[in-house]
């Protein structure tokens, strides 16, 4: 796994305070809007909170940077399972990458370069794949549009 | 026993598989190295043995190549039918390697059944066969599309809920542990481990171009199959190794696509379309004469 991906999100992580809004308001006059929801299961536990990054393009998808994603958010787990939907989205391709900070404090941890937590990105065949931005978005026109993400342990 | 129960993540069963392919090839190393001596030993060393050692890793390099560039698709056609064709998606644990490993011996039979005994199979197949020598260094000589044959027969495993990395896991330890059985410095050992478990003596037999040891003994891990099946032959008369048309070369290139060689020749021999077809697909022993 590249771990910087894992570094420079906990950095961000660390920024990032309570839960941000689940619904972005990206309507503006002459663009296309539609909705995209993501579904992310296998979470092992409803400890912490799990933190997701919406991308809209593949340079901050590439660097995990969440400030220049097109949306993120954190939230409590209930039943191993969260979905959110975002609504009003600009005409796109849209990736997720999805963090589960389970011990709440607000870094995604790594040891030897080996998360500790759990992690999950969109178009991710398995643990250990890292897919490019063009596998791992969606087009987004106008309409509902879902991805799944699994979330995946290294223990 | 907590392995049995003890849930895994895909991360720890793909270090096991990683773990178990360093043990071997760490051991196989080392025990080629006494094969050598041995032979140094006895009076049996030459540089045409050496030769054909270094050809043997120099197909494992290129095998690798193959196998590298299409691991994408491999990896892929797994996942596609575990998420969409499975009827269930079964829990991984030390109960569901132990199944995989046993189901995978099976599909490992089949499959090596099928490549000898398919035209095309064999053209990839042989280049394994054609080594005159028999130590573990034959292991690792590989043909072009060994690698590719393989997806067909194991893709069952994944429709029935078997988790793609412990199928790989699975046809590793099939692989490994055929890989220690090629040697001809351990005799026949005891009694019940010759009935149930494949051997080196088993598979000398496999190895042997005798008449009577012809496509016999196609097991990897348990032999049983080969009894079930009647494709199972002791090793009495000594066993001359190699193809029933040796190749006579040590040239790396020459090694690597000596089935594809025989095949073409095969394949250009054979009079019209319908020989021709059959000479893609039929056994090793067919030719257009006998028709």
């Amino acid at each position: 796994m590249n771990s910087y991906k894992y570094v420079s999100a906990a950095v961000v992580a660390l920024l990032m305070t309570s839960a941000c809004m689940a619904e972005v308001d990206g309507q503006q006059a002459g663009v296309e809007t539609a909705s995209l929801t993501v579904e992310v299961s296998k979470i092992r536990n409803n400890d912490g909170r799990v933190m997701l990054a919406l991308y809209d393009h593949k340079e901050a998808f590439n660097a995990a940077d969440e400030v220049r994603a097109y949306a993120s958010m954190s939230s409590k787990v209930v039943n191993s399972h969260l979905r959110v939907t975002f609504e009003n989205l600009p005409a796109s391709k849209y990736a997720a990458i999805i963090f589960h900070d389970e011990n709440s404090n607000g870094a995604f941890d790594m040891k030897r370069g080996e998360p500790l937590e759990g992690y999950g990105v969109s178009g991710a065949l398995h643990a250990l794949d890292e897919p490019t931005f063009k596998k791992a978005s969606v087009l987004v026109g106008d309409g509902k549009q879902t991805i799944a993400v699994k979330m995946h342990y290294y223990k | 026993m907590d392995f049995l129960t003890e849930t895994f993540t895909e991360v720890e069963i793909y270090g096991f598989e990683l773990t178990i392919d360093y043990w071997v090839f760490i051991f196989a190393m080392a025990f080629l190295g006494f094969e050598l001596l041995r032979l140094t030993v006895k009076k049996m060393m030459s540089w045409n043995l050496i030769g054909d050692t270094v050809t043997n890793f120099l197909t494992l390099i290129a095998f690798l190549g193959v196998n590298f560039t299409i691991a994408g698709a491999y990896v892929g056609a797994f996942f596609y039918v575990y998420e969409n064709w499975s009827i269930t998606q079964l829990p991984i644990n030390g109960w569901l390697i132990i199944g995989a490993v046993v189901l995978a011996d099976i599909a490992y039979y089949w499959e090596h059944r099928f490549m000898h005994r398919f035209g095309l199979g064999w053209a990839t197949h042989a280049v394994h066969h054609s080594s005159p020598y028999f130590n573990i260094s034959v292991a690792y000589r590989f043909g072009p599309l060994d690698g590719i044959f393989p997806i067909i027969f194991h893709l069952p495993l994944a429709v029935i809920g078997i988790h793609p990395f412990v199928i790989f896991l699975a046809e590793a330890a099939v692989q490994l542990y055929q890989t220690l059985l090629h040697t001809e410095a351990v005799g026949k050992l005891p009694r019940p481990i010759e009935y149930f478990m494949n051997t080196p003596s088993h598979h000398r037999v496999h190895h042997g171009s005798n008449e009577q040891y012809l496509d016999k003994n196609y097991a990897g891990i348990f032999i049983i199959w080969d009894r079930i099946f009647g494709t199972f032959a002791e090793e009495k008369e000594k066993v001359s190794f190699g193809v029933t048309e040796p190749i006579n070369t040590i040239n790396p290139f020459a090694v690597f696509f000596c089935g594809f060689a025989w095949m073409w020749k095969r394949f250009r021999a054979a009079q019209g379309v319908s020989n021709k077809m059959k000479a893609l697909v039929l056994p090793p022993d067919w030719s257009p004469k006998s028709n």
